[in-house]
């Protein structure tokens, strides 16, 4: 199997790098085993698993403030207006929808399984 | 309280220096630190609602002593044993409380520290250690007071006087996974306000009252070779002041924020100021011949 195809970070999106365990049920990236949700007992990535719960009580996880917290809380942050940074190398247009700032990079190195250079990557 | 007890119990005996020292300094991995930060802030989550009701059973108890002892004078001595169990209850209760509130910490800690370093630890590498420097006591302690004011009369008070305090209680720094070095401080300034005033039937009644203005800067140093800096998209929150250096360009994003309480501030006040950092950032073009 591939590598993660999960991005890091919050002010910057960067490449995971981990080898991939499985793949995320609902957007059908290849994730880690950090990447994984625990919750969804490992069938969604952190970022799906997130934007499913957002609805949730915060509070539920208020005081805890692991990885989960942090995916949830990122994910919140980048629907309120917040377009990162991506310094990786591949791209998947999953991240289209935070209309990710990135450098300028050439059509060939999209990684997202098709032709189209989506919008919201490299615009910046 | 044997929830509390037992998360005591669980403490390394690093953390219940920290503890009782109330000071959390030190270079850790994201990880190592998070791990910490989080056993002493849900030891402090259960140390409070402990003590809360430790308070309360006391006061509870001590009210039985009386009611017993009373009782006691009506339908017979026996009824001194139940007043002297409700003492020794008391008593124990009142201990409770008294090595609760020695080892009771900032709620800064787990509700503006914890969360935003949890936040920071998403963009740094597993490896990279960062420095921080909390301070967890309370902010109005005699060490930590500036200047105390002169008496005098407002209105309808007839005593004020007021208190400073400078509390810098979190700082800290850490290179992040895209070389970027990252420096954050928060300074709470406090004023105390104890005033008396004379009510209409003639009492003295007294007051406190707390100011709170927060100083929260950031000083974020972006690596020339992978950022340029633009003009914001939008106007930031905070000063901003721009330094070029020879590999960084470094952002220094300084806020104030005022509070009419001691309440702990957002996470999200020291969150949106790396954030307004990271939008006058332009990546710099990788493939540039």
């Amino acid at each position: 199997m591939n590598d993660c195809q999960c991005k890091s970070g919050f002010f910057a999106l960067r490449d995971c790098g981990q080898p991939a365990i499985a793949q995320c049920g609902a957007c059908s990236r290849a994730m880690c085993h950090t990447h994984a949700a625990v919750e969804s007992r490992f069938t969604q990535c952190r970022d799906c698993w997130a934007k499913a719960n957002q609805s949730a009580d915060p509070t539920q996880r208020a005081g805890i403030y692991d990885d989960d917290w942090a995916q949830s809380y990122r994910s919140r942050y980048y629907a309120a207006g917040y377009a990162p940074i991506y310094t990786g190398t591949h791209y998947h247009h999953y991240y289209d929808q935070y209309d990710t700032r990135s450098f300028r990079q050439q059509a060939g190195e999209i990684e997202d399984g098709s032709d189209d250079a989506r919008a919201g990557f490299g615009d910046s | 309280m044997f929830g509390a007890l037992r998360v005591l119990g669980q403490l390394s005996p690093a953390q219940r220096t920290m503890l009782m020292q109330k000071r959390f300094v030190g270079e850790f991995t994201p990880e190592a630190l998070l791990d910490q930060m989080r056993a002493l802030a849900t030891f402090d989550r259960h140390g409070d609602a402990v003590r809360k009701k430790a308070g309360g059973w006391a006061v509870a108890a001590f009210l039985q002593v009386v009611i017993g002892a009373i009782a006691a004078l009506f339908f017979g001595r026996w009824l001194l044993l139940y007043s002297l169990v409700m003492a020794l209850v008391g008593v124990v209760l009142v201990v409770v409380w008294y090595r609760l509130r020695l080892m009771d910490i900032s709620n800064n800690l787990g509700e503006v520290a914890l969360p935003f370093l949890a936040i920071l630890k998403q963009d740094m590498l597993p490896d990279q250690t960062l420095a921080v420097d909390i301070d967890l006591s309370s902010p109005t302690l005699a060490r930590k007071r500036q200047e105390v004011s002169p008496a005098y009369k407002r209105g309808a008070y007839t005593k004020i006087v007021d208190t400073n305090y400078a509390d810098p209680w979190f700082s800290g720094s850490a290179r992040l996974a895209d070389a970027t070095v990252l420096r954050w401080r928060v300074v709470d300034r406090i004023i105390m306000s104890k005033r008396t005033k004379r009510n209409t039937r003639g009492k003295y009644k007294m007051s406190t009252r707390h100011a709170k203005r927060s100083l929260v800067t950031v000083a974020v140093a972006l690596p020339r070779k992978s950022y340029a800096i633009a003009a914001p998209e939008r106007p930031a929150q905070a000063k901003v002041a721009v330094a070029a250096g020879a590999k960084s360009n470094t952002l220094r994003l300084v806020r104030k924020i005022k509070s009419k309480s001691l309440d702990p501030l957002s996470p999200d006040v020291l969150i949106n100021l790396v954030s307004d950092a990271y939008r006058r950032a332009v990546p710099v073009a990788r493939n540039a011949a």
